[in-house]
């Protein structure tokens, strides 16, 4: 397996006991989901659901820390804290480049599965 | 096979918490991505633990928790509850509607497998505890049983004791004590103060264990000497079967004080008046004097069954407790029947 510079490969694998197996079934999930995941974060900025947003940034961030995506999951982590509070100041950006960090991701694990 | 219940909305989540499970070699997971499916499941079979995610959409894992936990038999599951480090204030709800433990993700494969083992261990211990305590509530209840059943035989021995003294035969016993209980029910008397009358009416007359034989079994009428005598054996029968801790003898003991009492204060041995009578015994005297006047004797015939009955309304509420003859009336039928049933081999009836 390639060593990635985008999210700490070993890390999450440590926590995983080293299973690879588990670890690709999971790469494989993600990268299944991850338009999903975009497309809700999208779809509750849209309607303005700061209660939806809220809850697809936690589901988001806590993708992101399963494989160990710091800076992914530092984005998602700041957009739920955010709305958690009632507020959509600055939910667009915040999203967007949430939604980003979930294709960057997909993308990166998509080429090692391969 | 330990069943473990999943309730996750992400996917990955859930395929990881159930390889997780997997891996621990003596567990199946049962993975939900519907948290109601997940509640709907828990409550039909019995997880030895359940594990459920905090943030969810249908509703929440402290929502989740509050519900199962109002199933019946699911107020001790282990529930380990997934969060990512949300703040104390929802692990402390959490805590108070019952989540067991947490786990912070990312999960650690480590910390997980340690976690979910410690919990199983501690929901088998929970489940031996409760097994002993229902063990022992068993063989309580066995033991119970057993010195129940020692005490009728030794209640039933004695009222046979005292039948070998008594010319009175086994089948008046039985009868009036059937009687008895018939009285008790139109009276609208619990079922087990039915059973208390019917088991504790056969002793009435076993003070006549210390009346002399040529007194007891005197043919012809007794003297007024021999009579004051034979009156006695009430306030015997009370000493033989006073002070014991069994309802049923301290019932009996009432009765056998008591059942030669008379409604208007004429009987004896106390001349006692209406309600000041107990009511165990007025209900017996109802049903010894029905029995005594329709059963054959050595000094004379049995009476009709009519003409008893037409003395005991004659003496209602002088002889008699009007209510308690009034409610053996209401049940002739039964009255007849028992009458029938308990009948003495040589002694034809009606």
């Amino acid at each position: 397996m390639s060593s990635s510079t985008l999210y700490n490969r070993a890390e999450a694998l440590e926590r995983l006991d080293g299973d690879e197996e588990l670890f690709g079934s999971l790469a494989e999930l993600f990268v299944a989901e991850s338009a999903g995941y975009c497309r809700a974060l999208e779809a509750a900025l849209v309607a303005a659901d700061v209660a939806a947003l809220c809850r697809e940034a936690h589901t988001t961030k806590s993708m992101l820390a399963t494989f160990s995506y710091e800076a992914g999951r530092v984005v998602a982590m700041e957009l739920e804290r955010r709305t958690a509070g009632g507020s959509l100041d600055g939910a667009d950006a915040l999203t967007a480049q949430l939604i980003a960090a979930v294709k960057v991701l997909a993308d990166e694990l998509a080429k090692e599965l391969a | 096979m330990y069943k473990i219940a999943i309730v996750d909305d992400s996917e990955i989540n859930l395929a990881l918490f159930s390889a997780l499970v997997v891996k621990l070699g003596d567990c199946r997971p049962e993975a939900f991505q519907e948290s109601l499916k997940g509640l709907a499941w828990c409550s039909k079979n019995e997880p030895d633990l359940v594990i459920v995610d905090y943030m969810m959409p249908e509703m929440d894992g402290i929502e989740w928790i509050k519900r199962l936990r109002a199933v019946a038999g699911r107020e001790e599951v282990p529930i380990l509850m997934i969060t990512a480090n949300d703040g104390r204030g929802v692990r402390h709800e959490a805590l108070q509607i019952g989540a067991t433990d947490f786990l912070t993700k990312p999960v650690d494969r480590i910390e997980f497998s340690a976690r979910v083992r410690n919990m199983l261990n501690l929901g088998s211990s929970r489940k031996k505890l409760a097994d002993k305590a229902s063990w022992l509530a068993e063989e309580v209840k066995k033991a119970t049983a057993a010195i129940h059943a020692r005490e009728q035989e030794l209640l039933f021995r004695m009222s046979r004791a005292a039948e070998f003294r008594d010319p009175e035969t086994g089948a008046h016993i039985q009868r009036m004590a059937h009687y008895s209980q018939l009285i008790a029910d139109r009276l609208g008397w619990s079922a087990e103060d039915q059973d208390l009358i019917l088991r504790a009416a056969p002793m009435h007359d076993i003070g006549k264990i210390g009346i002399p034989d040529h007194i007891l079994l005197k043919p012809g009428a007794l003297t007024r000497e021999e009579f004051e005598t034979m009156k006695t054996h009430a306030a015997l029968g009370y000493e033989l079967l006073k002070g014991s801790e069994s309802a049923i003898l301290q019932t009996a003991a009432s009765i056998a004080l008591s059942h030669h009492e008379k409604f208007d204060g004429s009987g004896y041995p106390s001349g006692l008046v209406g309600d000041a009578i107990p009511l165990f015994g007025r209900v017996v005297t109802v049903a010894d004097v029905f029995d005594a006047l329709t059963s054959e004797r050595p000094y004379k015939k049995a009476w009709p069954v009519e003409r008893a009955q037409a003395l005991l309304r004659e003496s209602a509420g002088t002889h008699f407790d009007p209510t308690c003859v009034d409610a053996f009336m209401s049940c002739w039928d039964d009255v007849l029947t028992i009458c029938e049933r308990y009948q003495d081999a040589e002694t034809p009836r009606r």
